[in-house]
């Protein structure tokens, strides 16, 4: 080959790889505006709006608790998180929700946080929007009673139901089965011919009885 | 063959029984027909949220405190939800209106913006729609399934609020309410 040759197939090569680094390049970066574009109405994203101070303060007092940041942030956050329910979802918290509505919730609980907003004025906050169906955990009041006193008194009940039940039990249940009661019982037949005959085949395998008849006892 | 002797009915433990079970099977009766997702809101009665939006275009941002005064529907909606597609017609028509009485505002729950034009182009556009970024006014309103639709009136007091796909009548009729006038 000549040299011209290659060297004229070099330079083509270079200007191809220059060529695809710079595309590369290119869709990178278009790639990287489209996700900036592209931030969701109520979802989570960068460019997330602050908290309204004002707001929450008028609903649930000024902050009564310590800002919180870095890993206690994060810890508390969670265990908040994981008593609220989240409300587009089938019974499971925000915790354990990957959905963008129980996402937007976990923000906004990280916001109240780091505000020095304390657990309890963050579950009101939730409460004032949604009503008590947001907290996992019903507060006792009212017909909420029902359920954390019920299963007690249901518990008790039961239990005094049995002891009633133990203490005048009939005397003939008590009793034991007289030996010749049950010697009875094993040699009856029932009136049906056709139970009668498959009695009598179980007793001659159980008992070893020829003809399922009993032995005759030895007068 | 002997038959085992009948047993006497337990007065005392059917009474005990009937005890716990009628309040039980009275609070489900009374539940019966009732939509289990149609809580009542508790921001009825209260002042709306106030919130700052910018409409999906990048246009200025709308403040519902600036709209004191009026009567004001807010309506949460996406693309993706079918009975959204059903209401829209009814509410840009009533916006049509009631130009000029009552504001009708929209805002976009969990949405993007490419859809959110590809959807106002089809169905058309008849007040602003406006965009949530992070949620927090969807919270704020306690927003658990769209659409729903909050009705303020013009003390910014939260009149009433309607789960689920809002048929004329109805719209009307919550409008007559935050108008001040009676049906």
């Amino acid at each position: 080959m000549k040299r011209g040759t290659l060297q004229h197939y070099r330079r083509r090569r270079i200007l191809r790889i220059v060529l695809a680094i710079v595309s590369a390049l290119f869709l990178l970066l278009s790639l990287a505006a489209r996700a900036e574009e592209s931030c969701v109405a109520g979802e989570a994203c960068a460019e997330s709006r602050p908290l309204d101070r004002e707001f929450v303060t008028s609903l649930v007092g000024p902050p009564r608790g310590q800002p919180l940041e870095g890993a206690a942030l994060a810890q508390k956050t969670h265990e908040i998180a994981l008593r609220l329910r989240c409300p587009t979802c089938q019974g499971s918290s925000v915790a354990d929700s990957p959905s963008a509505t129980a996402l937007n919730m976990k923000r906004e609980v990280e916001d109240l946080l780091s505000a020095g907003y304390a657990p309890d004025q963050i579950f009101d906050y939730f409460e004032a929007a949604y009503g008590q169906f947001v907290l996992l955990e019903p507060k006792a009041e009212g017909l909420n009673l029902l359920v954390w006193i019920g299963p007690g008194i249901l518990l008790l009940l039961g239990a005094a139901i049995l002891v009633v039940y133990l203490r005048h039990r009939p005397e003939e249940e008590e009793a034991e089965p007289s030996p010749a009661a049950f010697s009875a019982s094993r040699t009856q037949l029932p009136d049906d011919e056709e139970l009668a005959r498959w009695v009598r085949k179980v007793r001659e395998i159980a008992y070893g009885w020829p003809g399922g008849e009993p032995p005759r006892e030895a007068s | 063959m002997e038959r085992a002797p009948a047993r006497k009915l337990n007065k005392g433990i059917l009474v005990g029984g009937l005890l716990v079970v009628l309040p039980l099977l009275l609070l489900f009766a009374g539940s019966f027909g009732k939509d289990p997702r149609a809580v009542r809101s508790p921001l009825v009665g209260r002042q709306a949220p106030p919130f700052s939006l910018r409409t999906y275009d990048g246009g200025e941002a709308i403040s519902l405190a600036r709209l004191r005064g009026k009567p004001v529907v807010v309506n949460f909606w996406a693309t993706w939800c079918e009975p959204c597609k059903a209401e829209h017609g009814v509410l840009t028509q009533a916006a049509q209106k009631y130009e000029g009485k009552v504001q009708f505002l929209g805002i976009v729950y969990e949405d993007e913006v490419p859809r959110i034009e590809a959807f106002l182009k089809r169905y058309g556009s008849g007040y602003p729609a406006l965009m949530d970024v992070g949620g927090k006014t969807a919270i704020a309103y306690g927003v658990t399934g769209i659409p729903e639709t909050f009705f303020i009136g013009p003390d910014g007091t939260v009149v009433s609020k309607f789960t689920g796909p809002i048929h004329a009548e109805e719209l009307e009729a919550r409008i007559a309410q935050i108008l001040g006038e009676t049906r």
